[in-house]
């Protein structure tokens, strides 16, 4: 802990102490640039400011001057203009500061009376001086070469007054400006010197300059009051004000070297104090930091404790509040990971258990099959009950993949592939051992991680034989009792059909005997016997009828049944065609029956024949006219019977040449309702169907049909069974 | 935990050693304080006007005992020896002497002999004394303000004072330098005015009555006393001399008490423009940037009490001149 508390307050006093040396230093740099401004700007200031002061002092005195002269030119000894007044002006010279020199002129100029206080002067030697008169008062500046210039105020002496009789004039040195001038800060470079209008130096701190008539560049000062200029080589703030009484400048120098000269020593004063703040700040860090970490240390000692097990140690809090705090908090750490590990432990112990107890119940479970597969598909693991299934030891089954035991044509699908939502149940034969088979029920539980691929899956498989054979055998029985009613409701339909046809078939000619009948026992006696035979003939007729209706619904029904047994025996092709022709003399005798007959002997059943070629020919005598030609022709080719009806009949419409082989469907042509019965063609297909042969149409409207049909032949030598005429079953 | 391994504590060295050399380098002196300038006063009689001096340099911006150092402190402390004023010389140079003003000739000299510091000087002649050849350009490490009174005007004063003045005397002290210049001065003013100037030399108190003695027997109307270290020790006698003649003495030296007509330069103003090159010297001008001057005023004083011991009455329009009137 304490390498850590040690560590952070360095590190804290060394973060602290860099942003501090940076700041520092940027702050430096920037006082430094802004020092160097504010120092030309104060200094440009307050030498300006000097200069206007000393401006208005040197104006202030200027004009004061003038005061004790007046008072002089009031005096009586004075106001005679008279070498009388030397004593005065001696008197007033000692009384003033003024002047160091009084004269007094008359009004020609000629110096009348003079005093100093440096000399003893004689009015006859002064030369004479023109133009005093107009400028008074006056106030000006006299240079002279090698001399201190001097200040001039002239006044006029007048008796009376307004009335001029002299001048008086008094002469001072500049010693006032001069001291002015030399007043300079201790430290600093600055001097004040006045010039003259044209720029000759008047008053400076060195009386050299003044004497050698050193002259100033004013012309520096033509657009501001301060300027920077040279002055042998270095580089001078000047500042500039106006001396107005006399005319002239007061002009305040200083060395701008001396003027940001003054900044390093305060920069170094900032920087000084930066350093000591910086140095307050890093040992107020490393106080609050030792203070802040103190209380930390107890803290550190019971985590590298807990860290080592001791999930029982606690630390009692103390310092600041955030210490408390933390202290408070670790202690409900160490609580809540106290009790979770005996949660966990607890946890622990019961998933032993439960491990234990499932790994016996898994290997107790010997009915089924219970499979730990790989990621890949391969086994892992399994239990005695897979080996029972499967019939596999563990070494050969391990590392085998599961749809390796799987039946390989009618095996079930490989369960991963059917995974959904992590499970998949497929069923289908394995194989158990090298010979044996059973019908397996396999479900698999992917294990692990629902978002990532599954690291291991979990197969159930159960041997379902017995349930797939009773399955089996309920499906068969099912299926042989959907037979049984199939059959029987066929049956009845056919009844239903049945009775249906004869009642509709028979009800026509029975009608028809009915009322003959009626008519012969009712008008017996009336009749004649030509009657009488006519209506017993029709009553044959339609007897006839009946029982050819009969008959036919009968073959049909017995068709639909499935009752009809061929039955092929062999037969000349020609008097099988032949006798047919015979049968139905009466129903052809109205038309030209042309024959076209292959000579030859053909196994066939002779019922067959004479019900296809009976109904097509009775069909042809139906609705070809009457004289019209019926064609029959028949021949053999490739062991099939190729027979053919023509007639020149109105021919069979496109739509119903289909639906005119159902039954009691016809034509819908005019003569087809009251010539057939819709039955016949029935016939002809489901016996050429029965025989598996075909029927096939050929109709133009208006100019007859044929009808054609192949019929096998068969052999009853050759196999008796399969040939023509047995039946379906 | 011992300092040499806690970081902390190195890092807290190293910033008190960061801030010390900071404040060393801050202070960019050698030894962190600049010494305070003092000027040391060579003095053989008392400056009743030092506080102008003084008053000056705080108007030049110069704070006496703060920016500069005045030795000595007060105005009536004097060296009357020159081994007094070598030895007070060679101590002020220990603490940091930055300007001497030597306030005679013979002190002058033992500025320019002691050291090698600028100096000023207020001495009677000091082209003549050989301090400096060009006053407007010193060529040696002094200047200063010559003790340079008008001497016409002194004459003329006396002739008012007197009534009249038709020959004076001269008391030429023996090997004074600072006599001869102004000796030579008053001579060539007086044949301006038409006095005649009769000269008296002596050498010390024992002969100084002797001279006198000359001058009355010649018939002087007034002695001229000059301003000199010579007089000092001479003033009881000539005192007596000159009442036992009956003879006003004039003089240019305000310690000269005993002349009825004193004229001398304004002492307070003197200071002030001495003050004023001071600050020139210490704000570091060379010497030869400081031209010598001279007086720009001057007091008159009239003692009529002496003057009427001899029997002499003054007009008042006379005494009006007269800054002071004993």
């Amino acid at each position: 802990m304490r390498r850590i508390t040690g560590s952070l307050v360095g590190r804290l006093v060394l973060i602290t102490l860099l942003a501090g040396m940076v700041t520092a230093a940027i702050g430096v740099a920037a006082m430094r640039v802004i020092e160097r401004r504010q120092f030309l700007a104060d200094a440009e200031r307050s030498s300006l400011a000097r200069a206007e002061r000393t401006a208005i002092r040197i104006d202030d005195r200027v004009k004061g001057f003038e005061a004790p002269l007046r008072v002089l030119a009031l005096h009586p000894a004075v106001l005679g203009a008279t070498a009388d007044a030397r004593r005065e002006l001696q008197i007033a010279l000692r009384s003033t500061d003024e002047f160091d020199e009084i004269h007094l002129y008359d009004l020609q100029g000629r110096m009348v009376a003079g005093a100093a206080t440096a000399r003893l002067l004689d009015p006859s030697a002064a030369s004479v001086r023109d133009g005093l008169e107009g400028a008074l008062p006056m106030r000006r500046i006299v240079v002279s070469d090698g001399e201190e210039p001097a200040l001039e105020v002239a006044v006029a002496v007048e008796d009376p007054p307004g009335t001029p009789v002299g001048i008086l004039v008094g002469r001072s040195p500049i010693t006032f400006v001069t001291r002015e001038a030399s007043i300079q800060v201790p430290g600093t470079s600055e001097i004040v010197l006045v010039t003259a209008e044209d720029g000759r130096v008047l008053a400076h701190p060195d009386l050299l300059p003044v004497l050698e008539g050193a002259m100033y560049p004013l012309d520096a000062f033509a657009e501001r009051a301060s300027v920077v200029i040279e002055d042998d080589g270095e580089q001078v703030l000047a500042s500039a004000a106006p001396l107005r009484s006399v005319g002239g400048w007061v002009i305040v120098e200083r060395s701008r070297a001396d003027v940001l000269g003054a900044g390093p020593a305060m920069l170094g004063s900032f920087a000084l104090v930066l350093l000591a703040v910086v140095a307050a700040i890093v040992s107020a860090v490393i106080v609050l930091g030792r203070r802040l970490l103190q209380p930390l240390q107890p803290l550190g000692v019971a985590v590298d404790r807990l860290r080592s097990g001791d999930l029982a140690t606690r630390v009692r809090p103390g310092g600041a509040g955030e210490v408390v705090m933390l202290g408070e908090g670790f202690n409900r750490m160490a609580d809540a990971l106290q009790e979770r590990e005996a949660k966990r432990e607890a946890a622990e112990r019961k998933a032993r258990e439960s491990g234990m107890r499932l790994r016996l119940m898994v290997e107790g479970v010997a009915d089924h099959a219970i499979v730990l597969l790989g990621s890949d598909g391969a086994v892992r693991s399994w239990n005695t009950g897979a080996r029972r299934l499967l019939g596999h030891e563990d070494a050969d089954a391990i590392g085998r993949p599961l749809t390796s035991f799987f039946a390989s044509e009618d095996g079930p699908p490989d369960p991963l592939t059917r995974m959904r939502d992590g499970h998949a149940r497929v069923e289908g034969w394995c194989r158990r051992g090298p010979t044996d088979r059973f019908w397996a029920e396999i479900a698999v539980t992917a294990l692990g991680d629902d978002a990532e691929p599954p690291d291991a899956y979990a197969v159930i498989v159960h041997d379902q034989t017995d349930r797939r054979r009773a399955e089996q055998a309920v499906a068969l029985a099912l299926e042989q009792a959907r037979r049984s009613a199939d059959e029987l409701r066929r049956t009845a339909a056919l009844k239903d059909e049945f009775l249906a046809i004869a009642a509709h078939e028979i009800r026509t000619p029975l009608s028809a005997i009915l009322g003959a009948t009626h008519l012969l026992s009712g008008d017996w006696e009336d009749l004649t016997d030509e009657e009488r035979r006519h209506y017993l003939g029709l009553i044959a007729t339609f007897a006839d009828d009946m029982h050819g209706i009969a008959e036919r619904l009968l073959e049909f029904m017995r068709l639909q049944a499935d009752r009809v047994h061929l039955n092929p025996e062999p037969i000349g092709l020609s008097e099988l065609c032949t006798r047919q022709l015979d049968l139905l003399e009466r129903q052809l005798e109205h038309h030209e029956v042309i024959c076209d007959i292959e000579e030859g002997t053909v196994v066939i059943d002779h019922r067959l024949v004479q019900h296809v070629l009976g109904n097509l020919l009775s069909n042809a005598a139906k609705f070809a006219p009457p004289g019209s030609r019926i064609t029959l022709s028949a021949s053999t080719t490739d062991r099939t019977l190729c027979a053919a009806v023509s007639d020149e009949g109105p021919g069979v419409p496109p739509e119903d040449r289909e639906r005119i082989f159902e039954l009691f469907r016809q034509s819908s042509h005019p003569q087809a309702a009251a010539r057939g019965t819709g039955v016949g063609l029935a016939i002809v297909r489901r016996y050429v169907e029965l025989a598996g042969g075909e029927v096939e149409l050929q109709s133009a409207e208006g100019a007859g049909s044929t009808f054609r049909v192949r019929i096998p032949l068969g052999s009853p030598a050759d196999d008796p069974e399969m040939s023509l005429g047995v039946s379906g079953q | 935990m011992t300092p040499s391994t806690d970081p902390v504590r190195r890092l807290l060295a190293a910033v008190a050693l960061g801030a010390l050399a900071a404040c060393s380098s801050a202070a960019g002196g050698d030894d962190g304080v600049d010494p305070v300038p003092t000027v040391g006063f060579l003095r053989s009689v008392p400056n009743a006007d030092l506080d102008s001096y003084l008053d000056e340099l705080r108007a030049q911006g110069w704070v006496p005992g703060r920016t500069v150092r005045i030795e000595p402190a007060e105005g009536e402390v004097t060296f009357g020896t020159e081994a007094e004023a070598r030895a007070a010389l060679e101590a002020w140079e220990q603490e940091g002497l930055a300007v001497v003003v030597a306030f005679s000739t013979p002190y002058a000299r033992l500025a320019e002999e002691v050291t090698d510091l600028p100096g000023l000087f207020v001495v009677n002649d000091p082209v003549g004394s050989g301090l400096v050849g060009d006053p407007t350009r010193p060529d040696g490490q002094l200047t200063g303000v010559a003790w340079d009174t008008p001497a016409d005007l002194t004459l003329d004063l006396a002739a008012q004072v007197l009534g009249s003045l038709r020959r004076v005397g001269y008391l030429l002290a023996m090997d004074d330098p600072a006599v001869p210049g102004h000796r030579d001065r008053v001579v060539e003013a007086a044949s301006h005015l038409g006095i005649e100037v009769v000269d008296a030399t002596f050498t010390g108190p024992a002969d100084v009555a002797d001279a006198v003695a000359e001058l009355a027997a010649a018939q002087v109307d007034a002695v001229f006393v000059p301003s000199a270290n010579a007089v000092i020790p001479v003033l009881g006698p000539l005192e007596e001399a000159l009442d036992g003649a009956g003879l006003p003495a004039l003089s240019n030296a305000q310690f000269i008490d005993i002349a009825v007509v004193t004229l001398t330069p304004d002492a307070q103003e003197l200071n002030r423009q001495l003050a004023r090159q001071t600050t020139r010297l210490l704000s570091g001008v060379p010497v030869s940037s400081v031209p010598t001057e001279t007086p720009r005023r001057f007091k008159v004083t009239i003692d009529r009490t002496r003057a009427r011991a001899l029997g002499i009455e003054i007009d008042p329009s006379v005494l009006r001149q007269a800054d002071v009137v004993r």
